[in-house]
């Protein structure tokens, strides 16, 4: 292969696997966060407490997460073609990674809103709050950091799954790793991506812990 | 007013019962001053909570002035607890809101245009001595200075009551000094009527008109914090009053008197003057006394001769100064 073609290639790869990712979070965020809040608020001396509700979220929420990702990849292919039309692809491989970070990412929120100090949400309440003031008000901006650093390993997890997602046509770096490393044995193709795939989740790390810090105003001096 | 009428709390484990509070009847008058006082485990945090229904009492009725508080729905409640502040021993401030900000908080929730609610913080912390301060991070402020953001939040719906849980507990003898007076402060300038838990009598001779005694989720004892503290009735109340009186008065076989400073003058040589007058011998035993702008507060146990013509001396001094004092007699009572 031409360096051209590769870089080509790659540059590709690496923006699929971005898109994949960060619409994933998005979505996975927008499903979890809702979960997430439910699950604490729900639980045993909550805001809302609520057991029949909480035993079945909590359920549901944990047979999603028992599933391998590469099986679930493969069981919802048929739901994944109703939603977005096809099978293979970058925008195919969102619906499965949506669906296996979502549990995941409701699980990383409820227990960042149980580092809230309980006595907070006790004066929230003593201050006449209702359930959803205190969720807008207090739960989630106090949270905020520790959400943060949540999203920061979702995003990590979902790249890795994104490029798992390569063994059934998905798009990205992880499809180029099993096409031409895989099934072609150019092992130093695969190298690249997998140089490629360490630098992206560097930096996603590095932004999302950089960002938590920053927004932590129970750090000093900052 | 408040009102709890015949108010009982019951946890319930799925092995036992523990009445936290049982049948309680307390009255808390308007622009008073309210301490409410026991050890660890009588009761004392889960009576004030059943006062906000942070706590849902298991049984009776709580009444801020003639409205039954237990008999609201959800909403209702809400808008009442607006007319109760509230303030803890871990303050409870919003960490990532500035000071500014945690006073807007109840402002926010009650519908208050923001730029009223900053103008309306701005001037409740500087009621509280922070203007300084007003865009500084809890994690920025000293315990006293969080605690002043506290109470001015609590202060920012215009409340009728305000209640105190063991607000001075996490707090050093002077900012827990410094924290009284402003309680107290607020209380004469704005009216404001004052509800303190604590498991220290200092606090309670402090700025308290009214006490009551909890023991084991009853009240032991109630009434003016005058009487209460000159002549204690119930055991627990002689306990928290003078703990260490028993080891004392059973050591000698003497006469002891206990004598009680409740804002005296601390500038007159009571001792000295005791001895001089009376031509007396006198023994300090034990003395917790503190001086409070000027006033003298606190006890005083003395150990005096078997000679009843110097005792008589010596009472008649104390009274003619107005000490209060109580003798004790050799058991400790």
């Amino acid at each position: 292969m031409e360096i051209n073609q590769l870089i080509t290639l790659m540059i590709q790869g690496t923006k699929e696997t971005l898109y994949m990712t960060l619409i994933s979070t998005a979505f996975s965020y927008l499903l979890g966060i809702p979960v997430g809040v439910l699950l604490f608020i729900t639980d045993k001396f909550g805001i809302w407490e609520c057991k029949p509700l909480n035993a079945v979220l909590g359920i549901v929420v944990n047979i999603m997460r028992s599933v391998p990702f590469i099986i679930l990849l493969v069981a919802i292919l048929p739901f994944t073609r109703a939603v977005v039309g096809t099978t293979i692809g970058s925008t195919a491989t969102i619906v499965p990674l949506v669906v296996a970070a979502a549990p995941f990412v409701a699980r990383m929120v409820e227990s960042s809103l149980k580092e809230v100090d309980a006595g907070i949400i006790e004066a929230a309440l003593a201050m006449g709050s209702s359930p959803l003031q205190i969720i807008y008000k207090v739960l989630l901006p106090e949270s905020k950091p520790s959400l943060l650093i949540g999203a920061t390993i979702t995003t990590t997890t979902i790249l890795g799954y994104s490029a798992m997602a390569g063994f059934t046509g998905g798009g990205g770096l992880g499809a180029i790793a099993v096409n031409y490393g895989y099934y072609r044995y150019q092992t130093n193709i695969m190298f690249i991506t997998v140089i490629l795939l360490v630098i992206v989740v560097q930096i996603f790390q590095e932004i999302g812990m950089r960002f938590a810090n920053r927004t932590d105003k129970r750090i000093k001096n900052l | 007013m408040i009102r709890i009428d015949n108010v009982s709390k019951v946890f319930r484990t799925s092995t036992d019962e523990i009445k936290a509070v049982n049948n309680i009847n307390l009255t808390i008058e308007d622009g008073s001053i309210f301490g409410i006082i026991g050890l660890s485990g009588a009761g004392k945090s889960t009576l004030v909570r059943c006062i906000n229904l942070l706590e849902r009492p298991t049984a009776g009725r709580i009444y801020l002035n003639e409205v039954e508080l237990t008999s609201l729905n959800p909403k209702q409640l809400r808008k009442e607890r607006e007319k109760i502040g509230m303030i803890f021993q871990q303050f409870n401030l919003l960490e990532q809101r500035t000071a500014l900000r945690n006073v807007c908080y109840p402002l926010e929730i009650a519908g208050v245009k923001s730029s009223e609610a900053k103008e309306k913080a701005k001037k409740l912390l500087d009621l509280v001595g922070l203007s300084d301060r007003l865009n500084n991070y809890p994690s920025q402020l000293s315990g006293g200075q969080k605690q002043r953001v506290a109470i001015a939040r609590a202060l920012a719906t215009d409340p009728q009551v305000l209640l105190c849980d063991e607000a001075t507990s996490a707090l050093d003898p002077n900012t827990t000094r410094s924290i009284l007076d402003l309680l107290k402060n607020i209380n004469e300038k704005l009216g404001v009527t004052i509800v303190v838990i604590t498991h220290e009598m200092k606090v309670v001779e402090q700025i308290c008109d009214q006490v009551a005694v909890l023991d084991n989720g009853m009240v032991a004892e109630t009434g003016a914090v005058k009487d209460i503290f000159l002549s204690p009735k119930s055991k627990i109340a002689q306990e928290l009053i003078f703990p260490k009186n028993k080891g004392i008065a059973s050591l000698q076989n003497k006469r002891i008197l206990r004598l009680a400073f409740d804002g005296q003058s601390s500038f007159e040589p009571v001792i000295s003057n005791l001895v001089l007058k009376c031509q007396t011998m006198v023994n300090i035993l034990g003395a917790s006394t503190e001086d409070i702008g000027g006033k003298a507060f606190g006890q005083m146990i003395l150990q005096l001769p078997e000679d009843e013509l110097a005792i008589a001396r010596a009472k008649n001094y104390l009274d003619s100064i107005g000490i209060h004092y109580e003798e004790s007699d050799v058991d400790g009572n």
